[in-house]
């Protein structure tokens, strides 16, 4: 594993550090060429530190995750980062959150920042909810990136003010340096399937009450003897391909550097059809030296991508809510009327022209759930060296992105009988520039004491961001088949979404280096936004941060064990700002009052919003303290770096209700509170170093703990409650012990259910006469979906230098899923639990049902047993698990043949991503969220894949 | 020197870059979005304030109809609404109470009267003040004290009630002061979107005068001067119907034609009024009741309903294209009946009553031919009062009037009431979400049996029996 805690000095500026030369400052160009190599880098953790250890990956470690974007690469690699790729389905997105959840309403993904310009990192189209939609970091191409930088929380990531409290992942990308050209080319084949099935029943076919019945959207009808059944799940998969190419050619001369690349990746998804993404991507990264003083550097990158998605979720027309729902004995297989070739689906309305739910093989053959996205980003900068200890620096950045999403659903689809013809246009622009001017002041500071060393920088950065959305549906196609145009729908609605944010920014840094063991940083931000309220126009950011090397100590130093030790305290204060126009009082179309009547068109009137939109609405502060300690012992062969960190999130802003005479039903405050604390630890131990065997082992683990501590009135959405963690859900469950229920006795008499069954522990079912629990309107179990334990485990065996093995396993523990899909399929009868139906049983609980013995029945599975109208309590699982996530061999290539060929190397890797997991979970995996923005509900969601490649990469 | 002006330039084009100017963060395009819409004219909103006015008072006056016993729910939360157990539909009566401030209430009025005022607007000033005392007192007469005084105010987060008195204090300073708009210099407006009366200020004046009236009339219990007031003000009162429409499209004007298409079986007709109109041969009744099941007419008594009773006539009262009233010339003539009456002129108050009933004929959408005049003649002291008045409840059928009208005058007596309770008196609130600390959350039942001060006790009749 050569995921390296490492402190670069130069780093520390985030998104300006880039600007900032490496020759400025003196230790930290040595440190740029340490971190190059494992041992030193290693090492730097120790030696140097600007007050945080920060983990660094390199484009190596990315490619060991055998996917195609960076996020979903990083799973188990960064301590405290949270990685959910919802789905194994081509070209998904990927989620990702650093150290909790700090907002109930903004967005909790890390700022993505690359050469020191803002990344858009969007999942547009989200919550419409209907396909798994993309996440832009998907646009990288692996092959251009040098290293991957994290910053976990404000403590770190202060500097970028109010983009920063969620963290922030800086990506450098690889550049040529003079000498002689070197060509890379890699190319890699992968293989990606579903592992294992659905537990689905077949034994008992479509009807209820034991008899067949046409047309019955459930299979609690006869037992199936003699009738041939459909596995419905396995019948859809079919092993994916991946296939991804990629070119390098990088090289220079004093006058100037290049690096230019080229990609091409291509996917099938893990279905018989409808599921694929293809990218390209191409770029240049350049760098000229007209004069010694001067330096202009740029980069440019071009990505196309395109592909197409199936309905999924929560979704009547979803692929997996018609599959899995289907009684065994019906043969999807055949999706077309031979007669009409019309959709044929189990279940038809209105004649059978309006389907309930869809035929997966409909759903894959049929319908169209495209994307076509076109993205150019990159950066001009120039870099003037006033003297040997002042330089003047410009950095200037676009990224534009056009997102075109076009969805068909032909006449006969479920819930759009007639058809429908849907075009989304997701466009983002952001422009980003930063001056900032650098000063070493080592000649000032010598005069307090010889050993104080020091630079200060000052500068300016101002954003634009751009959003703009257009959606056109067409609705009820006038021709049955075939022509899909809005000229062919009998209605066509448009509707927009724009916004525009400008910020403006003034920072200063002051770094200093003391009695060379000590290092002290402050930093302040100031930044201006149009999201800001007029009445709080200027947000301050300031940051602190100072490590000790303990080791220098003079009893310490030559110690045989401890090679250097650090011990450090960093304290932050970032920000995330409100969303575009929350300040903005407005009004809203007035259709309402008669929109809910039939034959009443629309108002054309307008009336003010309905939420109150206050002119005083600030961003959203988090302030964290960090305390961390590492050492190096061993020769440096057991690195250790502790850290506990704690963050409070004030002004969180959320919805609190109004009385209706204000004229509002709600009005947006910065009134709620969230902590978030926990530890992190990483360790990295080279057990076998010799010259021709090394053996490296490695963990990091990270406790998280998120709480909402105030609400202060609000109440937001549903699920949030003061003390609770942000993302809890409230279920319900059956009557049980220790929720102040009441019960009588035969003469009426009312007594509390707990002081009659003091001796059982609080959450035991209360069981009827009847036999069964029942339903009750005070059980209110909150879920915590956040995990409250996660790393990796890891290692790495090289042998003759040539030959390495390596591994990763990931684990979570303590988040909880909701396993939605298997509580629907028990009320619809296929779900493989289903199949005990008749069988007897006894609820175990108190009351005067307690010990009789029942029938679970069609009767109990549709009322009490299921996740619509019983016990969502029954569906709560455990989602934690242990995951093989990756595991490869390569081989390099470097002798006479490689010679014979004019290559400096060639490496081959055979790897495999997920190959096995261990869960208690019982739907298809824990790591996955409907709304692509977490976990903790899983509703017909889609698998993941497990996936197995052989890659090949030239060196020239 | 070579470096130096590369610095210099170097210097001069970084500063250029940065300069965004005071205005990179507010500049017009920023601040203002795009897509949504942050200035609205005083004619949009009105285009929106008027439906929401006519659907809220007709929606907001269910539960109370069935309490009337013009209507009989039986379904849904009308059922509870008809037993009285409003505590069952809290979340409905809250949305109720929401449309009389927001969605083109009271907050959306102001705006658009101040608006109006900026842009010398007079007129259409005028107008939408009307709006607001229709709408107040509306709310005012369903709740009782109500905020209103601090209500739609930025700086209050919790409006504090008005007395019921004191919010009709207020109204009537504001239908006097849209007068005096309708009586002064005006901008032009495009008076099509005056729905009522197309910007004929005269009739806009006729209406203020009768709805003083009305304001007048239910105080009359806390002062007695009161009656003679709204004598006055009907004397100059309404020449032409307030009537309300959702737009200027045909076949959307009717609330009850709607709501009746949209939740079929939820209400029908009530037993006690067409019992009451099958006794006096009442030619209205095919105008309001369709026939049932069994051609005949049929309503439900509180909490014994049925599918099978009449509904509301679609070819009639809730015809699509049926414009109903807020405030009508037959009421005025009936205020004045009442007014007359306890000023002690019978002479005149069966003459205003007369004076209805002709009018009421002369609607030829009835084709009724002459209504009967029951028990009029010879009668004389509460009887005539109660004649009065159960005629003011027929002719003012599906509107809120009547209520305050039975709470003021006992009139007409129900003999059959949900399980024998008395009939509530008033609308309670709720909150579901943030709760008002200064609203008056009573427990059920007091909340409905809670006279608010225009009916502080029963009134007696010597020789009746009164259910209240």
């Amino acid at each position: 594993m050569t995921a390296k805690k490492i402190v670069n000095f130069s780093r520390y500026c985030g998104l300006f550090a880039l600007l900032i030369s490496a020759a400025a400052f003196g230790q930290s160009g040595d440190l740029a060429k340490k971190n190059k190599t494992g041992q030193d880098s290693l090492r730097s953790i120790i030696n140097i530190s600007d007050g945080l250890a920060r983990t660094v990956l390199t484009q190596d470690d990315l490619y060991r995750g055998d996917e195609p974007n960076i996020s979903a690469s990083l799973h188990g690699k960064v301590p405290s980062l949270e990685v959910v790729k919802s789905a194994g389905d081509a070209g998904v997105g990927t989620y990702l959150r650093f150290r909790g959840t700090r907002s109930l309403m903004l967005e909790s993904q890390p700022l993505f920042v690359i050469n020191g310009i803002p990344f858009n990192s969007r999942m547009d189209g989200r919550h419409y909810g209907h396909i798994y939609v993309q996440s832009r970091d998907l646009d990288l191409n692996i092959a251009d990136i040098e290293t991957v930088e994290f910053l976990p929380g404000a403590s770190s990531s202060a500097v970028f003010g109010s983009r920063g409290a969620n963290g922030v992942i800086l990506i450098k990308t690889k550049s040529g340096s003079p000498g002689k050209p070197n060509i890379q080319y890699r190319t890699r084949l992968g293989i990606n399937s579903i592992p294992g099935s659905y537990p689905l029943q077949r034994l008992y076919g479509q009807g209820t009450n034991g008899a067949f019945q046409e047309n019955y959207s459930r299979s609690w009808g006869v037992l199936l003897e003699d009738v041939k059944t459909f596995d419905h799940f396995t019948e859809l998969k079919e092993a994916g391909t991946s296939f991804d190419n990629s070119v390098t050619v990088s090289g220079g001369n004093d006058f100037g550097t290049y690096h230019i690349s080229a990609g091409n990746y291509r996917e099938t998804g893990p279905w018989k059809a409808g599921s694929y993404y293809r990218r390209s991507n191409s770029s240049l990264r350049g760098k000229l030296t007209p004069t010694k003083k001067l330096t202009i550097s740029g980069s440019i990158s071009l990505m196309a991508s395109n592909g197409d998605y199936l309905q999924k979720g929560n979704n009547l027309g979803g692929f997996l809510v018609g599959a899995l729902r289907t009684p065994p004995e019906f043969d999807n297989r055949i999706y077309l009327d031979p007669e009409t070739g019309t959709h044929r689906s189990y279940i038809n309305w209105d004649n059978g022209w309006d389907k309930r739910f869809n035929n997966p093989f409909w759903v894959m053959h049929e319908q169209v759930n495209a994307t076509d996205t076109n993205r150019k980003f990159g950066y001009i900068a120039s870099e003037f060296f006033i003297s040997d200890w002042l330089n003047i620096q410009y950095r200037l950045g676009a990224d534009a992105t056009d997102d075109d999403r076009l969805t068909i659903l032909p006449p006969g689809t479920a819930r759009n009988p007639y058809g429908l013809l849907r075009t989304d246009n997701f466009t983002y622009h952001e422009s980003d520039g930063t001056l900032s001017v650098s000063a070493v002041i080592d000649p000032y500071l010598r005069k307090l004491h010889n050993s104080f060393r020091g630079s200060i920088i000052v500068g300016h950065n101002w954003n634009k961001r751009r959003y703009d959305n257009q959606q056109i549906i067409g609705e009820e196609f006038k021709a049955t088949i075939g022509i899909y145009q809005f000229s062919n729908c009998r209605n066509v609605e448009f509707n927009e979404d724009m916004w525009r944010i400008n910020t403006e920014s003034f920072f200063g840094r002051l770094s200093l280096k003391m009695f060379d063991q000590v290092l002290l940083d402050g930093a302040l931000r100031n930044d201006a936004s149009s999201t800001f309220g007029i009445n709080a126009p200027r947000e301050w950011y300031p940051s602190i941060k100072g490590t000790w090397q303990f080791t220098k100590l003079r009893f310490l130093s030559g110690l045989p064990v401890i090679d250097s030790g650090t011990v450090r305290v960093s304290w932050g204060k970032a920000g995330l700002e409100p969303m575009a126009y929350w300040t903005l009082p407005h009004y809203a179309e007035a259709w309402s009052r008669a929109g809910g009547y039939n034959g009443i068109d629309k108002q054309t009137g307008y009336v003010i919003a309905g939420t109150r939109y206050p002119a005083n609405l600030k961003p959203e502060v988090t302030k964290e303290l960090e305390l961390g300690s590492s050492v190096s012992l061993l020769n440096s062969r057991l690195n250790i770096d502790a850290a506990w960190f704690r963050s409070e999130t004030n002004d969180v802003i959320n919805y609190k209700d109004l009385p209706h005479s204000s004229g509002y039903t709600s009005i947006l405050l910065n009134i709620a509170a969230i902590e978030n604390k926990g530890w992190e630890i990483t360790a990295d131990f080279r057990a076998i170093q010799t010259s021709k065997v090394c053996l490296e082992l490695g963990f990091n683990i990270a406790s998280l703990e998120n709480k909402i501590v105030s609400l202060n009135g609000s109440y937001g959405r549903y699920r949030h409650k003061e003390g609770y963690p942000v993302n809890s859900n409230n279920y319900d469950g059956f009557i049980q012990t220790g929720y102040d229920y009441t019960i009588w006795d035969d003469d009426g008499n009312r007594f509390p259910m707990d002081d009659i069954y003091p001796d059982v522990p609080p959450g035991t079912l209360y069981i009827f006469e009847e036999g069964y629990p029942r339903l009750g309107y005070l059980t209110q179990i909150w879920s915590d979906s956040d995990y409250d334990l996660l790393g990796a485990l890891y290692g790495r065996l090289t042998l003759f230098k040539n030959l390495s093995v390596s591994a990763l396993f990931d684990f979570r523990r303590g988040g909880e899923i909701m396993n939605g899909t298997k509580g629907a399929l028990y009320s619809y009868g296929t779900h493989k639990g289903t199949e005990i139906r008749g069988q007897r049983y006894i609820f175990d609980g108190v009351g005067p049902g307690a010990g009789k013995e029942v029938v679970l029945d069609e009767n109990w599975f549709r009322s009490g047993g299921n996740y619509f109208s019983g016990s969502e309590q029954a569906f709560l699982e455990d989602a934690g698990f242990v995951k093989l996530r990756e595991i490869s061999i390569s081989y390099l290539l470097k002798n006479n043949f490689t010679e014979h060929f004019n290559l400096e190397s060639i490496t081959t890797r055979l790897s495999g991503r997920n190959l096995f997991t261990w869960t208690d979970y019982t739907g298809f995996d824990p790591e996955t969220m409907r709304s692509q923005d977490g976990i903790n509900m899983d509703y017909f969601n889609h698998p993941q894949t497990r996936s197995i490649s052989l890659s090949l990469i030239f060196n020239y | 020197m070579l470096s130096r002006i590369v610095m210099f330039i170097y210097i001069c084009t970084s500063l250029i870059l940065i300069s965004c100017g005071r205005d990179f963060v507010n500049a017009p395009l920023i601040e203002d979005s795009p897509t949504l819409v942050n200035r609205v004219s005083p004619e949009e909103l009105i285009t929106a304030i008027q439906p929401n006015a006519y659907y809220t008072i007709q929606e907001s006056a269910m539960p109370l109809l069935m309490w009337m016993q013009q209507i009989n729910g039986i379904a849904a939360q009308n059922w509870n609404l008809d037993g009285y157990r409003v505590q069952y539909v809290s979340i409905p009566l809250r949305r109720l109470v929401d449309n009389f401030y927001r969605d083109g209430g009271l907050i959306d009025i102001r705006i658009a009267t101040s608006l109006a005022l900026e842009q010398n607007k007079n007129h259409l000033a005028g107008i939408l003040m009307m709006w607001e005392a229709l709408l107040i007192s509306t709310a005012a007469e369903y709740w009782g004290d109500i905020p209103y005084s601090q209500a739609v105010n930025h700086d209050i987060e919790f409006p504090k009630p008005d007395k019921q008195s004191e919010i009709y204090t207020a109204l009537h300073l504001l239908v006097d002061t849209a007068i005096s708009e309708f009586e002064s210099e005006s901008k032009s407006y495009d008076t099509s979107i005056d729905y009522t009366y197309n910007g004929n200020t005269q009739y806009w004046i006729g209406a203020a005068n009768t709805l003083k009236a009305r304001m007048y009339l239910n105080c009359a219990e806390l002062d007695f001067g009161n009656y003679q007031k709204a004598l006055d003000c009907a004397n100059r009162g309404i020449s032409v119907n307030w009537k309300c429409k959702y737009s200027l499209n045909n076949g959307e004007h009717n609330f009850w034609y709607h709501y009746q298409q949209t939740r079929w079986g939820y209400i029908t007709a009530g037993g006690f009024i067409v019992d009451l109109m099958l006794e006096r041969n009442d030619p209205r009744t095919p105008f309001y009741f369709a026939p049932n099941n069994n051609g005949g007419y049929s309503g439900g008594y509180p909490q014994n309903g049925s599918y099978n009773n009449s509904f509301i006539s679609e070819t009639g009262i809730a015809a699509p294209d049926w414009d109903a009233d807020l405030v009508s010339v037959v009421e005025n003539y009936f205020i004045m009946a009442e007014c007359y009456y306890m000023l002690g002129n019978e002479y005149d108050a069966i003459n205003s009553v007369e004076q209805a009933h002709a009018l009421i004929e002369s609607i030829n959408t009835y084709r009724i031919g002459s209504l009967p005049r029951y028990r009029m003649s010879g009668l004389t002291g509460p009887d005539l009062l109660e004649v009065i008045m159960i005629d003011k409840y027929l002719a003012l059928f599906l509107q809120p009037q009547v209520w305050s009208d039975w709470r003021r005058t006992a009139f007409p007596i129900f003999t059959i009431t949900s399980y024998d309770q008395p009939i509530p008196r008033r609308y309670p609130f709720y909150y579901v979400g943030a709760a008002n600390p200064n609203m008056p959350l009573l427990p059920y039942p007091d909340n409905i049996y809670k006279r608010n001060e225009n009916d502080p006790g029963d009134p007696v009749y010597p020789g009746k029996t009164i259910n209240q």
